[in-house]
């Protein structure tokens, strides 16, 4: 039984990883329009 | 009165009414699936038709086979190569760690509000593709993509230097994984939640082991349900569009973007020739769904 658990939380945050990762770096990227510095210019 | 006169009936000549009856169900089921007949014919059987009509009519609306003949030119037979590996690749791949995600969260013991947070975003991921998708995926895996910058500052390891290139086939699969594993989450969830938790028992009270259990109950359980979904998935990426267009700029020629080329392009106009390039994708599908039912029926086959 632990041990089910144990790799279905390393699925699940694997996936998490995969989902997330895209819309963090799309997101850092938007904050990122003037150079060397985070803003909400865009 | 009426009640006196079906007694009647079903004392002395009971076999008279049963057709009229059975004839007036049909009726009303048939009324009940002209939406669907009608959508299917003005949605799949018309443009379907377009297409076979399209392939075989050269600009002056004459009938020629040049269409049909160009697909075997090699650009074109390559297109059909990388379109299919493509569909292939992130239809094994979604499907794979689809099945084992849907699986980390209804069978495997994970709290219950993660599965339905889970669902929730499949079903916004799944419909995440195109131009979105691909930027998302450029500011990630880009030159100067996040994960690029992170890897090479903290690790010292520059993944384009690996051979990995995001505007290539291995990024171009890694970025319709991104809808693709979500759609099999949401399609199969259902499925597994079916698996009861009686079946397990019984098989280990019948002394069988985690094996046994996939091997004769669960997956033959599923495997009608993977097998849809799967050919689901192939014809998902099989028809991506805008995700390929907008990641490689036409560079990685996919079927579609072919066929977006010769409809718009300013060089390559060939409209009879989209025509025919997407009636063989017609045909592919066919086939493809052709290999599912023979499958399905095969895996069908212990419930008779």
């Amino acid at each position: 039984m632990k041990r089910s658990n144990f790799w279905s939380w390393v699925w699940f945050i694997l996936g998490v990883i995969y989902f997330l990762t895209p819309l963090i770096a799309t997101l850092n990227f938007s904050l990122r329009m003037k150079k060397g510095v985070l803003s909400f210019m865009a | 009165m009426e009640t006196s006169g079906t007694r009647w009936q079903a004392e002395g000549a009971s076999s008279p009414v049963r057709p009229s009856q059975s004839r007036l169900k049909l009726n009303w089921n048939w009324v009940g699936v002209a939406p669907f007949l009608l959508f299917a014919v003005l949605f799949m059987i018309l443009p379907a038709g377009a297409l076979l009509v399209g392939a075989f009519q050269d600009p002056a609306g004459n009938f020629t086979l040049q269409n049909i003949r160009d697909l075997s030119s090699d650009y074109i037979v390559n297109a059909y190569k990388l379109s299919i590996s493509v569909s292939l690749v992130t239809a094994v791949g979604g499907a794979l760690f689809g099945f084992l995600l849907a699986y980390a969260v209804t069978l495997g013991g994970l709290p219950q509000g993660l599965k339905s947070a889970l669902l929730t975003f499949s079903g916004v991921a799944s419909n995440f593709a195109g131009v979105p998708l691909a930027f998302a995926f450029i500011s990630t895996f880009g030159r100067v993509g996040l994960v690029t910058i992170v890897l090479r500052d903290l690790l010292g390891v520059n993944i384009y230097d690996q051979g990995f290139n995001l505007y290539g086939f291995a990024g171009l699969c890694l970025t319709y994984m991104y809808f693709q594993f979500p759609l099999m989450v949401l399609i199969i969830t259902p499925s597994l939640e079916g698996l009861r938790r009686e079946w397990r028992e019984a098989c280990e009270n019948l002394g069988g082991n985690t094996w046994h259990y996939w091997r004769y109950i669960a997956l033959p359980v599923l495997m009608p349900a993977l097998l849809a979904t799967f050919v689901l998935l192939f014809g998902n990426a099989f028809g991506a569009y805008a995700t390929a267009y907008a990641l490689t700029g036409g560079m990685l020629a996919v079927v579609p973007i072919i066929i977006g080329m010769q409809i718009r392009g300013d060089v390559l106009f060939n409209e009879g020739l989209a025509y025919a390039l997407a009636l063989g994708m017609v045909i592919i599908m066919g086939i493809s769904i052709l290999i599912y039912s023979t499958l399905q029926a095969r895996a069908a086959r212990w419930r008779q």
